[in-house]
């Protein structure tokens, strides 16, 4: 049954985020070929009528750029709201499936698309601005940049990379079910339940900012401290990374749990 | 067997100090239709609502076939809301696949005929029907399953009469004879004839509970007479 949940749950997502994230990257690759190549062959070379279209297109990836960054995270919410909290919720709720599996459902559709839009997004920046001399200076430089961060040597890129990807899916996770447990939480109010979730997702988001803005800074100082050497810089990130990793964890848990708590207890539907 | 539904002591309050049910103690049968019939803020809906697990009792307990509230009885409940819950971008067939995908007691064939019956095209979209077509789509759905228990929720509320009666009718020839039918609503006479059983909700206590024959001979009434009697404002 949960399988049968994720496909429904796809498919009410892919329907406005998939032509969202394929215009983003058209415009790029449009973007790329039209204007960016040719100022990289001969730069200065564009007429003004070339200039005001490079304006708007500009503007129109912009636009494109932010629609898919808040645009996903508005359709994962609004889809999650319509199908457990409006009417439909009178079906949802009665399908021969747990609460759990609704939930858990939803939070992994949430999140592959929350983290797609993310790598969608960068590589929507990568097809404009990857460019052979681009890619050569940081091949020549690659080396001196991973020491210049403070890195060791035989550090690598594919690590940071990993770590950040790792990252990435951690907090997607985590930014999905602060967005369930918002909309859960605006469900305790009588009235106005759309204005209490958006209330709730800004205290919230304000709450966690500030503790984890505390830790953070206690973690700094920590090592600033008791810095001896010169790998501090690299201690510096390994710690903070790792902090943060966990508290992402830990609050997407505990979201988790309260959406799930609030879910099978305090549902009503109006 | 076990009766299809039973509650004990079952009381629902909001939070606002007024109990929606109180103390409601009830047990149905198998096979046969029952009327739940009751003025407005009487708890109809509160009652139809804990049975599909859509609140959570404040107090008591529900049991269906046996079991509590979960996804057993959701296997063996079939629900039409009030409300409507279609999907306004979703087909008809879109829905007709969903219901097939998770309830395993649908029977595709049948809902096809009805729906061809109606006229309604598998590829029409929701948003594009009418509201009283939209009704007739959803109680479709729900009288192509092959339940234990059907609970309709104002089936003919926002219908025109000829529907009506297509709609009576479909209830009475879709369903087994083990099956109950629990309906509620304010149109009493139309339903009327269809009813072996009424339960009449005031202030969230059931005041009666009795087969329509045992009404027709003790009060020599209508059912819809000693509603007008028994809730006169």
């Amino acid at each position: 049954m949960l399988g049968k949940l994720i496909k429904y749950d796809f498919k009410a997502l892919n329907r406005y985020l998939i032509a969202i994230h394929a215009m983003l990257l058209v415009t790029a690759a449009i973007g790329r070929f039209l204007f960016i190549k040719r100022m990289m062959q001969n730069p200065g070379g564009l007429s003004d009528v070339g200039l005001i279209i490079m304006s708007i297109g500009i503007m129109i990836y912009v636009i494109l750029f932010m629609t898919a960054l808040f645009g996903t995270l508005m359709m994962i919410a609004i889809h999650f709201y319509k199908n457990i909290y409006s009417d439909e919720g009178y079906l949802t709720h009665t399908l021969p499936v747990t609460k759990g599996q609704l939930l858990i459902s939803k939070t992994i559709t949430g999140s592959v698309w929350m983290f797609a839009d993310i790598v969608l997004i960068t590589l929507s920046i990568l097809i404009l601005v990857l460019y052979q001399p681009v890619i050569q200076e940081f091949m020549l430089y690659k080396d001196d940049m991973l020491a210049a961060m403070g890195f060791p040597s035989s550090f690598g890129y594919g690590k940071i990379f990993l770590a950040v990807i790792w990252l990435l899916v951690v907090s997607a996770v985590s930014n999905v079910v602060m967005l369930y447990v918002s909309i859960a939480v605006g469900q305790l109010f009588s009235n106005h339940r759309v204005l209490g979730a958006i209330v709730a997702y800004f205290s919230i988001n304000m709450i966690v900012s500030i503790i984890t803005g505390v830790i953070g800074a206690a973690t700094g100082f920590s090592i600033f401290v008791g810095a001896a050497d010169e790998t501090f810089l690299y201690q510096f990130y390994v710690k903070t990374y790792l902090v943060s990793m966990a508290t992402t964890l830990i609050t997407a848990v505990g979201f988790y749990a309260v959406a799930y708590l609030l879910m099978k207890k305090k549902l009503n539907l109006s | 067997m076990k009766p299809i539904l039973e509650c004990y002591g079952l009381s629902k309050t909001y939070g606002n100090g007024q109990w929606a049910l109180s103390n409601l103690n009830l047990s149905l049968e198998r096979g046969q239709i029952v009327g739940l019939l009751g003025p407005n803020g009487s708890g109809k809906t509160t009652l139809i609502k804990l049975i599909n697990d859509l609140l959570v009792p404040s107090e008591g307990s529900i049991h269906i076939d046996g079991n509590l509230p979960g996804v057993e009885t959701k296997k063996m409940i079939s629900y039409l809301p009030e409300r409507t819950y279609l999907a306004p971008s979703w087909k008809v067939r879109d829905l007709v696949s969903y219901f097939e995908d998770f309830y395993e007691d649908f029977r595709r064939e049948r809902a096809q005929q009805m729906l061809e019956a109606l006229g309604i095209s598998l590829h029409a979209r929701l948003r594009a029907l009418s509201k009283g077509t939209r009704e007739k789509v959803q109680l479709v759905m729900v009288m192509s399953r092959e339940a234990s228990l059907y609970i309709l929720d104002e089936p003919i509320g926002g219908v025109d009469p000829a529907a009506r009666d297509y709609i009576l009718n479909t209830i009475l020839t879709n369903y087994n004879e083990n099956a109950t039918i629990l309906i509620s609503t304010h149109l009493i006479s139309d339903i009327e004839k269809i009813l072996d059983r009424v339960i009449f909700l005031q202030n969230g206590q059931a005041v009666l509970n009795a087969t329509v024959d045992e009404i027709r001979m003790e009060q020599k009434k209508s059912i819809d007479m000693l509603f007008r009697e028994v809730f006169r404002c």
